[in-house]
């Protein structure tokens, strides 16, 4: 199982993103990918401005995206990511769950790479990771 | 035969048998077991790659499909904007 955070998803949906190509690529080879709650809210949001949030999650549950299971410590291994990741609340949502499940994260993002870099949870193919 | 590789053994159940009867249908002048297995074997990985390259390929374009559909609702900016207004 893979952990998408929300810069992945967005480069899924967006054909105009540099990392677009990579992000079809890897979610088409990888039929299983999981994404947290609050990162697909994110992705959601612009769909919600339309009033199309729930079709658009629709879409994506179609493709095999589904919400990361929860975890009874993920409030503080949220905190320990946010405060040690220097990350985003929502981005270290998504390496905090990806670290209690052991699951490799796949990012578009720098920062989140570099953390799960640090954890040992970088899926090399992820754009980002290939930079860093 | 002697060999410096690995080998395995493989046990005879009813699904093993029944791919072998498959593979002397697919290949009637080859008597040795051992080789109709490997051929089974080389030729389920090449199937299954193929079916695998097949599900990628219709993954690929529902994903374009979708990013074509979708996609004008992003771009640039778009995941510090929504974090400006939390």
């Amino acid at each position: 199982m893979i952990v998408l955070d929300t810069s992945a998803a967005v480069a899924l949906l967006d054909k105009t993103h540099p990392d677009h190509a990579a992000a079809v690529e890897f979610v088409a080879r990888n039929t299983s990918c999981a994404i947290h709650a609050a990162a697909a809210a994110e992705v959601l949001v612009a769909a919600s401005e339309r009033g199309m949030s729930e079709r658009v999650w629709d879409v994506l549950r179609s493709v095999g995206l589904r919400v990361a299971d929860g975890h009874p410590d993920e409030p503080a291994r949220i905190a320990q990511w946010r405060r040690d990741g220097d990350l985003s609340l929502v981005d270290a949502c998504t390496v905090a769950i990806a670290d209690l499940h052991e699951m490799f994260v796949f990012t578009c993002s720098e920062p989140v790479a570099a953390a799960a870099r640090q954890a040992g949870l970088l899926d090399d193919r992820a754009p980002a990771g290939a930079r860093i | 035969m002697p060999t410096d590789l690995q080998r395995t053994q493989v046990t005879h159940t009813p699904e093993v048998e029944a791919a072998l009867e498959v593979a002397r249908r697919r290949w009637p002048a080859e008597r040795s077991t051992g080789r109709l297995l490997a051929n089974l074997i080389v030729e389920g990985a090449k199937a299954i790659e193929a079916y695998d390259e097949l599900v990628a390929a219709e993954r690929r374009q529902m994903l374009e499909d979708i990013a074509g559909t979708y996609g004008h609702m992003y771009g640039p900016g778009y995941i510090d904007r929504i974090r400006e207004t939390q």
